[in-house]
């Protein structure tokens, strides 16, 4: 049995799949492709006008030129290696005569959303081309925007059968040499691991699985991959993604992004002073009001604790009992907009504002000020940069409410104390999560 | 690479959290006028101590204690580092017991201390655990979060000062220096100390320019002088010496009409409870360090058997007297620790470099 017959063998049960005998200028040929990744006809058309342009009255070496001119002679061809061909949307053209395989680039049909806004990342001021699912797309934006000759990309082919494309892209002369070694050496060393999702990408690159930070910083924008590579760090583009992960993600990507710098310098900072008070509120503000109202109310002034008593004075449960059944719908609001089609969604915060507005107040199941520690809460959970911080920050809250309510001040504080030596203890490929990257890769910890 | 603003702020932190609580009490009691002259001169004490310590390891290319002492053959080491280990346990115990009893009387005066000791144990073992790194990335961290309320705390607290007390600023007695030999200096000057041990232990691991560290230590002079002047500015010294924590209790005196609490000291409490943490992190670090030397097995596995008995023997002292006797019995501990190790150091340095320097 010949390649063509095994090929034909093993994807010719696919429905899209075709095979199509012709004669290109008075050679037998046969097409091999999907249907799925190209206009056929339209390829076709330009197959022959392509073989056209070959001059036929020389009889002697007209094939070879033939075969030259359409495309690229597929030297030693395997059987794996053509399907991997056909998979990624080539067109191959088999000369029966000689038994040799041309490669030959096809009208490909778009399967990619053409470039747009961000749709996670809002920019107020800057550039706003987002990356899309097609991977030469997101090169070529990250080219453009990078616009250096240092700039390298390498590709790898990960996966059982060598077909998920991941492309790594560093700069030659800022990279940190460390870490691009250690991310190559892990890449090579389990390529055959499958990467559909993040969670199998950290497998490839071996962070720990259950590690409450992300290790990825993902983003949108052109602008923030440039300022990433400009600090030395490796950005990996994952084939269908249209995300760029930047490896490693720091404690500073929660508060910074490359767009506060299209500001005056005096807001860049003030902004991101803001986020960081946003984290810190976030985090500690439900543990505070525990802690205040059920172990320390001597902290406050007494009108205050007064006031507080007063308005808990229905309540029949423990305030933490009545801060975590306000956080859980609070968090269930959260999961349901996302889940909710965009023509629904505003029925979901009508409701929500209803719930968390006047009638859980009035019905006596929370108190007045927890309203607004939780509306506080909530605001201030999405200050925090990428949606991936944000869901660690929402998770450390937990901590701190569970221990305040247990310990008071102390467990607050204790609580803080985890959080930082917790934050304090990661590292990606030696950079430690708490690092503080200049630009141009040097390094002050 | 040099992690010098690490070390700088763990130094800063260990010395805030031994600063706030204990010392001032017992320079006021020690001393009854002039309270500046003590205050200076254990500074200037320390001062030539840690200069010693430091031009003592500097001779040695980036090796901690341990392995000084180790290069001088096992049983030399064993017989050098086990009072140190003592030290260090017995300290580790006596500061555990004592924060836990600080922080019950200030935040949980209902709960058992046993509760309270088992969170602060576990957290500060938890962050030995985590590592070296961790607990210097960590006090960077602390260092950025607490500084804000520590230096509000410390500028409202002179809301109530009358500067009459500050005189007369020389005294007969002072100048004497007679306060040299009361247990009550003598004990202040030994509880400021636990704080710059650190710097002889973390190389290899972390390294740091000796002279930016001995620049930072002049920070505490401001802080040492605050904590003893602010109680008797406030309080005048008679009152001041009643109270056990004189610089807690001023600071609850503070009253700050447009904030919505009454007792701000409690969050000046919270960063010192949190520095102690760390403070309480890196001596079990220590410790577990030394004990490696007669049992090798991992950092890690030694924490946990470490960790269960300094808190089971922290469970059985009974009350706050006993502790205080544990403190005095350890006192010749941490003479050694304090005193002959810095010394100890230096000696064993310039040997090193005669001996290097005849072999070139």
């Amino acid at each position: 049995m010949d390649v063509v017959d095994k090929i034909i063998n093993r994807l010719g049960q696919d429905s899209d799949f075709f095979r199509y005998k012709m004669m290109l200028s008075n050679e037998p040929v046969l097409l091999l492709g999907y249907q799925s990744f190209m206009s056929v006809a339209e390829s076709i058309n330009e197959l022959h006008a392509q073989a056209a342009r070959v001059n036929p009255s020389e009889h002697d070496g007209h094939r070879s030129r033939l075969m030259d001119s359409i495309g690229q002679i597929i030297e030693d061809p395997s059987e794996d290696l053509i399907v991997s061909l056909l998979l990624r949307g080539q067109l191959v053209i088999w000369f029966e005569s000689v038994d040799a395989f041309v490669d030959f680039h096809p009208y490909s049909k778009v399967l990619s959303r053409s470039i747009d806004a961000p749709v996670t990342e809002n920019v107020l001021r800057g550039s706003i081309s987002a990356f899309v699912e097609d991977m030469e797309t997101n090169i070529g934006l990250i080219r453009k925007q990078a616009a250096s000759e240092d700039l390298r990309t390498q590709s790898y082919g990960l996966g059982p059968d060598r077909q998920k494309q991941i492309v790594l892209i560093y700069m030659q002369n800022l990279v940190i040499p460390n870490l691009l070694e250690s991310i190559v050496k892990r890449i090579e060393s389990n390529i055959g691991m499958n990467v559909q999702n993040l969670q199998q990408l950290s497998a490839v690159l071996g962070f720990s699985k259950w590690s409450t930070i992300t290790k990825f910083n993902t983003t949108e924008l052109p602008q923030e991959v440039e300022r990433a590579l400009q600090k030395g760090k490796v950005v990996i583009l994952l084939d269908r993604f249209p995300f760029a992960l930047i490896v490693p993600s720091l404690l500073t990507d929660m508060f910074a992004v490359e767009n506060d710098r299209n500001f005056l310098i005096v807001f860049t900072y003030l902004t991101r002073l803001l986020r960081i008070l946003g984290v810190l509120t976030n985090i500690i503000i439900p543990g505070l009001y525990v802690s205040l109202v059920s172990i320390n109310p001597d902290m406050l002034r007494i009108e205050i604790a007064l006031t507080i008593a007063r308005s808990r004075m229905d309540v029949p449960y423990p305030s933490l009992v009545e801060t975590l059944l306000l956080l859980l719908i609070l968090e269930l609001i959260f999961e349901a907009s996302i889940r909710l089609p965009r023509s629904i969604g505003p029925t979901l915060t009508m409701v929500g504002g209803i719930i968390l507005g006047q009638a859980v107040v009035s019905a006596k199941l929370v108190s007045n000020l927890l309203i607004i520690v939780l509306a506080a809460t909530t605001i201030s959970s999405s200050t925090v940069v990428g949606f991936h911080n944000s869901l660690s920050i929402r998770l450390f809250k937990y901590l701190i409410l569970v221990l305040s309510a247990l310990f008071g001040l102390y467990g607050l504080v204790a609580g803080m104390v985890v959080i930082c030596a917790y934050m304090a203890s990661l590292n990606s490929f030696g950079i430690p999560y708490v690092h503080i990257m200049k630009s141009r890769g040097d390094a002050n910890g | 690479m040099a992690k010098t603003t690490q070390v700088i702020s763990v130094f800063l932190i260990g010395h805030m959290g031994l600063i706030f609580f204990f010392y001032p009490g017992q320079i006021i009691e020690g001393v009854e006028i002039s309270h500046w002259v003590p205050i200076v001169t254990s500074f200037l004490f320390y001062f030539v101590i840690i200069t010693v310590y430091m031009k003592g390891l500097s001779y040695f290319d980036n090796l901690n204690v341990i392995q000084i002492f180790q290069q001088m053959g096992k049983p030399a080491a064993i017989i050098l580092l086990l009072p140190l280990a003592v030290y260090l346990v017995s300290v580790s115990i006596v500061t555990f017991r004592a924060y836990s009893e600080v922080i019950r009387i200030i935040f949980l005066t209902s709960t058992p201390i046993w509760a309270v000791m088992l969170l602060l144990i576990a957290i500060s073992s938890y962050i030995a655990f985590l590592g070296l790194e961790a607990i210097f990335r960590t006090s960077v961290l602390l260092v950025f979060l607490g500084t804000p309320i520590v230096l509000f705390i410390l500028a409202s607290s002179f809301q109530n000062v009358d500067w009459h007390y500050l005189f007369p600023l020389l005294d007969k007695k002072v100048i004497s220096f007679t306060f040299l030999f009361t247990p009550a200096y003598m004990n202040s000057l030994l509880s400021l100390g636990g704080g710059f041990l650190f710097l002889g232990f973390i190389q290899p691991y972390i390294t740091y320019k000796s002279s930016s560290v001995r620049r930072a230590y002049f920070i505490l002079l401001p802080m040492l002088l605050i904590s003893v002047y602010i109680p008797i500015l406030t309080f005048g010294r008679n009152t001041a010496v009643l109270f056990s924590l004189p610089f807690i209790e001023t600071a609850e005196t503070i009253e700050i009409n447009w904030l919505m609490f009454d007792r701000i000291s409690m969050f000046f409490m919270i960063c010192l409870i949190s520095f102690v943490m760390l403070f309480l992190a890196l001596l079990l670090w220590k410790t577990a360090l030394i004990i490696r030397v007669a049992v090798p097995v991992k950092q890690g596995t030694i924490l946990l058997p470490l960790t269960i008995i300094i808190f089971t023997i922290s469970k059985l002292i009974p009350d706050w007297h006993t502790v205080e006797r544990f403190f005095l019995i350890n006192t010749i501990f941490r003479v050694y620790a304090m005193l002959i190790i810095p010394a100890l150091m230096l000696i064993l340095g310039i040997r090193h470099s005669k001996k290097a320097g005849v072999k070139t």
